[in-house]
């Protein structure tokens, strides 16, 4: 018993040192790409919460984002808070604004509430866009450099380890939250409500905190996006980005949370492998953005079709029978 | 003013009723909400564009190759990603329209590029003087385009053997299935019927909004409100909701700043969801949670 003890403390401190030397090793393009995996696997994470698990059609979570990063935004300019602060604190920003689209969207299930979070998304787009004297419309929004006890940590380097401890404390939060009984009494929403409802879940309540769990992880991500990109524009929070995200989650497969670290490194993965090969197929002067919406709206149709469960789910199943095959032909 | 207002409304909301029309048909014959049928708009006007650019025709010769085209673009959709899908729960199949829909989008930008179109039309030009108001001829157009369409439905969900399975099957599934009706065919035709109507709402719209990636999803956005505010899954409340919240939207923008006009479908959507949620003309339903 003690030593199987041991040896996950060694796989963990191990597994900790490695992470933690990866910036040395790779240039900085590499660790960019790294940050913003990063930034995603925590919005994923979130949206896996609510759309995985919780069974909620909802596709605001890049709205929930652009609230998150406009609330840790005009908190560091405004009242000048330190980013480490502001970032959890934009969780919460996100958490209370979202009550507006919770509270109606209480009423609403499956193709309604879909709807409706799109519209969320394209209103909330038009007044970040027209509210300039707020946040800066189309111009953006400019944040200082972060800085941790008068160090500054502003390059991809330094920031890599803020979005490393981030990072984990999110995940080790969210499988935690899982195993507690609101994070069960989410799940049974998703499986059935009536279900749950007769096995005494508040289902009104669950479901507001379903859609508060979700806002924090995706407040959380669109705050550490804002402290590091250190300029925001509506642009960065798109619907292409939203679909994106959603293409994160099938690929690691839907409501599993460690799923989201496979989703959030593809997301960042595949507009640059697109943008590779694009040059090579189609020209340099066709645009990404079409590309890549062509690329990932075939891939949704591709997995909701033949891989019901998740892209890594059906990797499983291939494996498992692959190695059955082989056990039957000795 | 506010006739030319009302105008305006009616022809606006004449293409919020034909695409709101599309959405409802398809949602009663399968039980799914077709997410890409602001694209089936969308591509549609960029066929007919493509027509009257490599074929001289005159405009409204070359909208009939369009709409056919529009049809069967439609019949693929439905081949390809539907079909294998039917059966299955709500949100693969709303995924996978969705996965269309942005498919379309890049498609369309591939093609055809991101800037604004304009598609030519003679109407655009000639007004109609009624008094002292003007009446533009393309807003004339696609009234009396979505009224013809309107009879012609009418008429074909009365008069035809297909038009009253189509409506069996919307009202009994299982029933209709027990009856002989082959419900795969008759959801071919469905959904080859409402990619003919999308493509009326956008070549009659094209003229007059400039063709953009985007248009076709804003129309969906606005079709289903309307389809909402009628009572989603009632044809004459959708076609009604159209007609209601074009002249609303329209009306709302004479008199209000442009990004109000452009909030009013979201607005609507969200008042008729919270406070009536079976819309004007919907019956109420006992759904699960």
């Amino acid at each position: 018993m003690m030593q199987a003890e041991n040896k996950k403390l060694v796989i963990y401190i191990s597994l900790a040192i490695l992470l933690m030397m990866i910036p040395w090793f790779i240039g900085n393009y590499l660790t960019y790409l790294f940050n913003l995996s990063g930034i995603y696997i925590i919005a994923i994470l979130g949206l896996n919460i609510l759309m995985g698990l919780g069974g909620q059609m909802f596709f605001g979570g890049v709205a929930l984002m652009a609230l998150g990063a406009y609330g840790a935004g005009s908190l560091t300019n405004l009242l000048h808070i330190p980013f480490y602060i502001s970032i959890p604190l934009s969780g919460f920003v996100a958490c209370l604004l979202s009550l507006i689209i919770t509270i109606p969207a209480l009423r609403l299930r499956g193709l309604y509430l879909a709807m409706v979070s799109v519209g969320f998304h394209l209103i909330l787009e038009q007044i970040i866009g027209g509210w300039e004297s707020f946040t800066g419309g189309y111009n953006g929004l400019s944040l200082p450099k972060a800085s941790l006890a008068g160090i500054q940590v502003a390059s991809d380097r330094a920031f890599y380890y803020v979005v490393l401890v981030t990072v984990i404390l999110c995940l080790w939060s969210a499988t935690n939250l899982m195993k507690m009984r609101v994070g069960r009494a989410i799940w049974s929403l998703g499986q059935d409500p009536i279900v749950s409802s007769v096995l005494g879940v508040h289902v009104t309540f669950y479901k507001i905190v379903a859609f508060m769990v979700c806002a924090f992880y995706c407040g959380v991500s669109g705050g550490l996006m804002a402290h590091y990109l250190r300029f925001i524009t509506p642009d960065h929070f798109t619907m292409i980005l939203a679909i994106m995200l959603l293409v994160g989650m099938i690929i690691g497969g839907w409501g599993s949370l460690k799923g989201s670290i496979a989703g959030g490194f593809f997301v960042t993965i595949l507009p640059e492998a697109i943008g590779l090969f694009k040059d090579y197929f189609l020209g340099a002067a066709t645009a990404l953005y079409d590309v890549q919406a062509t690329i990932s709206g075939i891939i949704i149709i591709i997995v909701v079709i033949f891989m019901p469960k998740g892209f890594a789910e059906w990797v499983k199943d291939l494996i498992f029978k692959w190695s059955y095959d082989q056990r039957g032909r000795r | 003013m506010l006739i030319q207002l009302l105008v305006s409304g009616l022809a606006l909301g004449s293409v919020y009723a034909l695409v709101a029309l599309a959405l409802v048909l398809i949602y009663k014959g399968a039980r799914l909400l077709n997410l890409a049928q602001g694209e089936l708009v969308t591509i549609a006007a960029y066929f007919s564009l493509a027509i009257l650019q490599q074929i001289k025709l005159p405009y409204l010769v070359a909208m009939i190759p369009a709409i056919l085209l529009a049809g069967v673009f439609a019949l693929i959709v439905e081949r390809i990603v539907i079909r294998p899908l039917i059966g299955s729960e709500e949100w693969p199949i709303l995924l996978a329209t969705w996965g269309v829909s942005i498919t379309i989008r890049g498609i369309i930008g591939l093609l055809w590029g991101h800037e604004p179109r304009p598609l030519p039309s003679p109407f655009t030009s000639q007004h109609l003087r009624l008094g002292a108001y003007f009446i533009s001829g393309q807003e004339l157009v696609i009234i009396i385009a979505s009224l013809l369409m309107l009879l012609v439905f009418y008429l074909f969900f009365r008069r035809t053997k297909t038009g009253l399975a189509m409506q069996l099957i919307a009202d009994n599934h299982t029933g209709a299935l027990l009856c002989g009706i082959s419900v795969n065919r008759i959801n071919g035709i469905t959904w080859i019927i409402s990619g003919m109507v999308a493509a009326v709402a956008g070549i009659t719209i094209g003229p007059i909004f400039f063709l953009h990636v985007e248009v076709g999803f804003g129309l969906l956005l606005s079709a289903f409100s309307a389809a909402v505010l009628g009572g989603f899954g009632s044809i004459i409340g959708a076609i009604l909701g159209g007609y209601l919240l074009g002249v609303i939207q329209t009306v709302t923008g004479g008199y209000m700043p442009t990004a109000i006009k452009n909030s009013v479908p979201f607005a609507i959507l969200i008042l008729v969801l919270v406070i009536r949620p079976r819309g004007l003309f919907g019956k109420a339903l006992v759904e699960k949670k």
